[in-house]
């Protein structure tokens, strides 16, 4: 008989973290540990009585990702009575093959014609997972120095380095990943701090540049790739290109149509200098500078827009952040970079996760 | 309560047949389909689920075991709520034949998503996307005896046993990385009474065990419980599901770009 193979909780057992292991959720090392559906689908009848009319698990097609989904606004509501004793089954119903010639003969009408076969496929469906690293046109390029269309990919700007620091303590682990950390997990509200007036966070469109922003040309670091068509063959140039940052008092923006979008700092970018609020910290034997969500490393021309680094320790961070629920520890992540709640010395603050994948 | 009524003389009739079965595999399966009919007849139930289990504990390491207390109440075939206290501190779910919300209460935040039109489904589903894994989901689950025959090499009914002034049957189903034994009650309800799961995996065994207790069948439970509002102060998180990689990765090797 063949097992619908649902995640298996017990394979992870061996390896979870007791930080991590909660009760409800992010549950790799609980309770529902067989594989499921040994009797095909599990849509239909069943034996008992009830009205069960499971439609198959294989077609459901919900956007995940919180938030707004998909589904329609129809009359959403609970039933309003009680439904003990009258409703439906909480499960359609036993749906399981009787054994041969064991059973008395309860629930000997089983519609057991409709159990082959489907399996309750739960991988199909649709998410929204808002992972804005893989949704960006990075080789959307004419070459025809007309109609010009290069979206710059800033995830790479918030990449993490690693330091190559053993960790001491095991990572949290959760969805085949693990997180590292050099401080353990201490939860507390993300509230972003206000640097002051001059400080955008990313996304802000500005309607009007200061006056006093710098222009930063800056190299994509990845190339962007075009193609070329002609009768014959087809042909990949690979070419870099350069944008034109503007800098101003620590915040970063790109041309934006009218205005100018705030950004994440570019890796690779120097200035001259940064604001004097920004917080100062040695992480891999290098003095870092972090400012609005950028790192920086002082160097004999400026500062150097850096990309952050694995174990880094900041005090607070900007408006921009996105809270996360990763199993049962809440982040806040800004553009590719997790930020984990710590307290040292007594002091609230955030360490830049080291993300691996468990093998 | 037909359904109940009619198990309760079946299994008295049973009793006589149970002991002249040629094979304990029949004793065996017939305890569990009788247990997975009257599951499966319940319109609304709740219970308790005393629960611990095996986590390799990376900073001791050694294996640990872990407790929770889970109270879980259930409206079919859309409605679902588990409240669950312990080692993995205080969380509540909710789900009301829409949408699915998870509670942290140490942190007053939670997480919402869509949800499929059934309480199977969505165990399924949530536990596909997020690795939450409700308590006893196995039993609950509508194909339990098939997929408890499908992973075992034999299932074999043991013996009689008390378990807190209950008789129950006791039930051994041997895989070959996953033992379960389960306690039914041998009563008219025939309900799980106790379960553990023995999963061997890279030279080591854990446990998950699980007791069941303040079994209730067919209560009447308000409709409002299975909705969720979000307490004052709490925040909304986005859930990351497992699939969804890690856009924090680090760079291999550590070099700068």
């Amino acid at each position: 008989m063949n097992a619908l193979i649902r995640g298996r909780a017990a394979s992870a057992v061996a390896i979870a973290i007791i930080a991590g292991q909660l009760v409800l959720v992010s549950g790799d090392a609980f309770a529902q540990r067989m594989s499921r559906g040994g009797g095909g689908s599990r849509g239909g009848g069943g034996r008992s009585s009830s009205s069960a009319s499971r439609p198959s698990t294989g077609t459901s097609n919900h956007s995940y990702g919180g938030g707004g989904s998909s589904r329609p606004s129809t009359s959403h509501q609970p039933s309003t009575s009680n439904r003990g004793g009258s409703g439906a089954s909480i499960n359609g119903g036993n749906q399981s093959l009787p054994s041969q010639g064991s059973r008395p003969g309860s629930g000997g009408s089983a519609t057991q014609g409709n159990r082959g076969g489907n399996s309750a496929s739960t991988s199909d469906r649709n998410r929204n997972n808002n992972n804005n690293s893989g949704n960006r046109n990075s080789g959307n390029r004419n070459s025809g120095n007309t109609n010009v269309n290069i979206n710059v990919d800033n995830s790479r700007n918030t990449y993490v380095r690693n330091t190559n620091v053993a960790y001491a303590r095991p990572p949290y682990a959760y969805g085949g990943h693990a997180y590292y950390c050099h401080h353990p997990y201490y939860y507390r509200p993300y509230v972003p701090y206000a640097y002051g007036p001059a400080y955008h966070p990313w996304g802000f469109f500005l309607a009007t540049m200061a006056a006093t922003a710098i222009i930063v040309s800056v190299a994509t670091p990845a190339p962007v790739a075009t193609s070329t068509s002609s009768t014959v063959t087809n042909t990949t140039t690979t070419v870099t290109e350069s944008r034109d940052y503007y800098y101003d008092s620590g915040t970063w923006y790109l041309k934006d149509g009218s205005g100018y979008t705030a950004v994440a700092a570019p890796v690779g970018a120097t200035v001259k200098s940064i604001p004097s609020e920004a917080e100062t910290f040695v992480v891999n034997n290098t003095t870092t500078y972090f400012y609005g969500g950028g790192f920086y490393e002082k160097v004999s021309d400026g500062y150097k827009v850096v990309p952050p680094t694995a174990g880094a320790v900041v005090s607070n961070l900007p408006d921009g952040g996105e809270e996360v629920k990763v199993g049962d520890q809440t982040y806040v992540k800004f553009g590719e970079t997790y930020y984990q709640p710590i307290q040292k010395d007594g002091k609230n603050m955030y360490e830049v996760v080291q993300v691996k994948e468990q093998k | 309560m037909k359904p109940i009524l009619c198990a309760a003389l079946l299994l008295g009739a049973a009793a006589p047949t149970l002991a002249q079965s040629t094979g304990d595999d029949a004793k065996a399966l017939t305890v569990l389909n009788r247990m997975a009919d009257n599951i499966g007849a319940l319109h609304s139930c709740s219970f308790r689920l005393a629960s611990s289990h095996d986590v390799w504990d990376g900073e001791a390491g050694m294996l640990v075991k872990l407790h929770n207390s889970h109270d879980v109440f259930l409206v079919g075939p859309d409605r679902m709520l588990v409240n669950s206290t312990g080692d993995g501190g205080h969380k509540g779910f909710w789900y009301d034949g829409r949408d699915a919300y998870a509670y942290w209460y140490g942190e007053n935040n939670y997480g919402h998503v869509a949800a499929p039109p059934t309480i199977t489904e969505t165990i399924d589903q949530i536990h596909e996307d997020y690795g939450v894994d409700f308590p006893a989901a196995d039993l609950l689950s509508p194909t339990f005896v098939d997929d408890l025959k499908a992973q075992s090499q034999s299932i074999a009914f043991a013996k009689t046993v008390r378990i807190d002034d209950q008789e129950c049957f006791h039930i051994i189903a041997r895989g070959n990385d996953q033992d379960m034994e389960l306690w039914v009650s041998n009563d008219a309800m025939t309900l799980p009474v106790k379960y553990l799961f023995r999963t061997r995996e890279k030279g080591q065994t854990t446990e998950y065990e699980g007791t069941f207790s303040q079994w209730k069948m067919n209560p009447d439970l308000p409709a409002t419980i299975f909705s969720f509002t979000p307490p004052p102060g709490s925040r909304e998180v986005r859930l990351v599901a497992r699939n969804e990689k890690p856009a924090g990765k680090a760079n291999s090797g550590g070099k700068k770009k």
